[in-house]
């Protein structure tokens, strides 16, 4: 994480350098880096459990930060910060590029499971079940009723109607009700 | 963790708890691996070609699509014989001069036997034209007696063959029948000429070698002159157009042979065995009456 840190920071050096009126806007960027280094730990667990790859959640979790610290620190409320972030995450992860460079790669996925959670043929129970689930559906499920996302700030980072996020989340519980009942 | 998405509570509860409990199994193991995560290093300009990808999604086919538009636009011009091309001037045509011995070839000049004093220093090849002579009768040469072997092959000591009354070295890859206007490429100062003696080096030097025939006035043996088709022949000169060689010169529309040069074209100063086919020494049979 250091070495994303360092290159963001000549990344905002070289910005400043280019526009002055950019360099006082981001004289709080050590700061804003930090905030987002809090975040870190949430943002790494919501990537893994939405991406199902390791790969793919670390380069998502890096992209968030990239994007954060470009957009600067302008928010102040922690839940916001959190919600942005995760908003930034989600989207990102649902982008159709990257979905379709997912789709291509050849490599096989391994997802690790968590250790010391619940018992373990539950964690796989429940991690099968979210497997099966589309990645739209399971990003609702993810950020609502996993992190802690209210209704409509899961529908922000989803960048979809309320009434949309709640069909996907009533769908999604009710196909994982589904699948978890098939064990 | 919420449960404010409405529908059956109670239902839902206990797999919104199992959603929890694997969310929080998930954040532990994420805060005890975090601060041991080294994300590779990357370059936040990366990211722009993400965003443009789609653009280059659109780009590919656009592309395509330009290609085959130009392929099927152009291709009168590019199928050969579909569009008439005109030809490049001067890229292989041949100027010649009132007497009809050629005095440019491809844009370059052709020397005359009369401009010996302008050639006779020059570096590297160039081009000679002239009239072939050489003697009716060949008879068989004694041997040189106390002649070195780049004397033998760079000064004629029997008979000999010339363009325009020039005396080319023996060792030129000539060998055109007589009376025939020719275009050589030769050259003078041969290398060859640093092993005479010295009482006849500065002979030696002053040789014409023929390196090959450029130009001929009468087509190679192979060739098949379609019937009808313009004889190039010094006489028959009877384009209009103003020359471009020095002098009064003309150039004409129908092209004389070329001799391709033998061996890819370039050719070193030293050439002992000739490449080009040996025109036939007999002329042809006449018909039969």
């Amino acid at each position: 994480m250091r070495d994303i840190t360092a290159t963001l920071d000549r990344d905002e050096r070289s910005k400043a350098t280019r526009s002055p009126g950019l360099a006082a806007a981001t004289a709080s960027a050590p700061q804003w880096v930090a905030t987002l280094q809090d975040h870190g730990p949430l943002l790494l667990a919501a990537a893994r459990t939405l991406t199902r790859d390791e790969a793919e959640a670390e380069d998502l979790v890096q992209i968030t930060f990239e994007r954060d610290l470009r957009a600067g620190p302008t928010i102040r409320e922690p839940r916001a910060i959190r919600a942005w972030l995760l908003t930034v995450e989600t989207r990102e992860a649902l982008r159709v590029v990257r979905r379709l460079r997912r789709t291509l790669r050849l490599d096989p996925v391994v997802h690790e499971l968590p250790i010391g959670g619940p018992e373990t043929s539950e964690s796989l129970e429940l991690d099968e079940a979210l497997a099966r689930l589309s990645r739209p559906i399971r990003a609702a499920i993810v950020l609502h009723h996993m992190v802690g996302l209210s209704v409509r700030e899961t529908a922000d980072a989803l960048g979809v109607k309320e009434d949309t996020a709640k069909a996907r989340l009533k769908t999604g519980l009710a196909r994982l009700r589904e699948y978890l009942d098939e064990y | 963790m919420n449960t404010e998405s409405g529908g059956n509570h109670a239902a839902e509860g206990n797999l919104e708890e199992r959603l929890a409990r694997g969310f929080a199994a998930e954040l532990d193991r994420a805060e005890r691996e975090y601060p041991g995560l080294r994300l590779p290093a990357r370059d936040p300009a990366e990211n722009e070609p993400i965003r443009r990808a789609w653009p280059r999604l659109v780009a590919v086919p656009v592309g395509i699509i330009a290609i085959v538009l130009v392929a099927i636009v152009g291709s009168p011009f590019l199928m050969p014989g579909a569009a008439p091309v005109a030809p490049a001037p001067g890229a292989s045509g041949v100027a010649f001069g009132p007497d009809g011995i050629p005095t440019e070839v491809a844009g370059e000049h052709v020397y005359r036997a009369t401009d010996r004093a302008a050639f006779a220093s020059l570096p590297g090849s160039f081009l000679l034209g002239g009239r072939v002579t050489k003697p009716e009768f060949m008879p068989p040469c004694p041997m040189p007696m106390g002649k070195s072997q780049a004397e033998q092959q760079l000064v004629p000591y029997c008979y000999w063959l010339s363009i325009d009354g020039l005396a080319v070295a023996p060792m030129s890859n000539f060998d055109e029948p007589n009376d025939e206007i020719v275009v050589a490429r030769v050259h003078v100062d041969d290398p060859l000429a640093a092993q005479c003696p010295i009482d006849v080096r500065a002979q030696c030097g002053a040789e014409i070698v023929v390196e090959f025939v450029v130009w001929t006035s009468s087509p190679p043996a192979t060739a098949s002159t379609p019937p009808g088709s313009p004889t190039p022949t010094a006489g028959a000169n009877s384009a209009s157009t103003a020359g471009t060689g020095p002098g009064a010169s003309e150039s004409v529309g129908p092209l004389p042979s070329i001799v391709p040069p033998p061996s890819g074209g370039t050719i070193g100063p030293s050439i002992s065995a000739p490449s080009t086919p040996p025109a036939p020494a007999t002329p042809p049979a006449p018909p039969a009456t």
